[in-house]
């Protein structure tokens, strides 16, 4: 086998040990930002075909690739979510001049899940997507201050700072929901 | 003794080990003293309780790329110009439609089509040419004399 063949066999092989090693973390931080499996599939799918056209160096597992396998899968996931607001807002202004009994698109895929995800679910759903995003990784993915401000390009007392407020957040939410 | 504000403050970065020594033992020995802010702690607590038990919901679920996904990627790595131009369809269609317009116009252009008009049209009745009827056309117009 010539040299090019042999480089680019095991580039792949790499590329597959990167997949089998991140597509689980990676499906399931997609998954709560867009709250659609068939969604995170499509932005995962993305992420590693763009991971293995623009990844120059050695693809093998670590903190440098995880952080660009992140971020990357954000920026991808609010994309995805933007696409799909305009699609059910063009849906909703062509519903709402057809017909008087709309029912409202739902924005959100909830699939069948505990009370206690459910109640964390529409808790998570009150905050912006960069908030969800940050009590995502450290709560869910357990990223330290300092994985989170790689992937998202913050700094370490910003990001403090906004899980500060988005538990406030969280909590309020939570209260406001067992109130009788 | 810090002010609740700031301890409050610092109460998610103390219950996720984020904060360094000095500050980590400010917080604990002011939360020993204050209950405002040991409420304000167990609130916070709570809420990381709940989103806990819906991550171990989660973490059960095997998040496995599908065969179709897989199919997808193993496609975009052998065609990786047939990926780009089926990422940027939109893109690709309206360079080809500019194109396909410009080449027209520049055809259009450089054959001038426009300005072979005739100066001068004359209306031919051929019936009447036949009987030796000319209307005024000019003689190199008129067909040949049969003998």
């Amino acid at each position: 086998m010539s040299d090019p063949q042999d480089r680019q066999s095991h580039r792949l092989s790499e590329f597959e040990a990167i997949v089998s090693e991140y597509e689980a973390a990676l499906l399931r931080y997609a998954h709560r930002l867009l709250g659609s499996i068939d969604a995170a599939q499509d932005v995962v799918q993305d992420v590693f075909i763009r991971l293995y056209h623009t990844w120059k160096d050695e693809l093998k597992p670590g903190p440098q690739i995880s952080t660009w396998l992140y971020r990357v899968t954000h920026n991808c996931s609010v994309d995805a979510m933007r696409r799909e607001h305009r699609r059910e807002l063009l849906h909703l202004r062509h519903a709402t001049e057809k017909a008087d009994d709309v029912e409202m698109p739902r924005l959100t895929f909830t699939p069948e899940i505990s009370e206690a995800a459910e109640q964390a679910s529409r808790a998570l759903r009150t905050l912006n997507v960069r908030e969800q995003q940050l009590v995502i990784l450290k709560v869910y993915e357990d990223k330290s201050y300092k994985e989170i401000s790689d992937i998202t390009g913050l700094s370490t007392g910003n990001v403090g700072y906004i899980l500060h407020h988005a538990m406030k957040k969280l909590a309020a939410a939570m209260r406001k929901r067992q109130l009788p | 003794m810090m002010p609740c504000d700031d301890i409050q403050a610092l109460l998610f970065d103390y219950m996720t080990h984020e904060l360094g020594g000095k500050r980590a033992e400010l917080v604990r020995e002011h939360l020993r003293k204050c209950e405002a802010c040991q409420e304000a702690s167990a609130e916070i607590h709570r809420t990381m309780e709940v989103l806990r038990k819906a991550r171990t919901v989660h973490k059960t679920e095997v998040f496995k790329l599908s065969q179709k996904s897989q199919s997808r990627i193993r496609w975009a790595i052998v065609h990786p110009v047939l990926d780009w131009i089926y990422r940027h369809h939109i893109l690709v269609a309206f360079c080809v439609a500019a194109a396909v317009v410009t080449s027209v116009l520049v055809y259009l252009l450089s054959a001038q089509l426009w300005m072979e008009m005739p100066e001068h049209t004359y209306p031919v009745n051929v019936n009447a040419l036949r009987d030796g009827i000319t209307n005024g056309l000019p003689e190199e117009l008129l067909p040949e004399k049969q003998e």
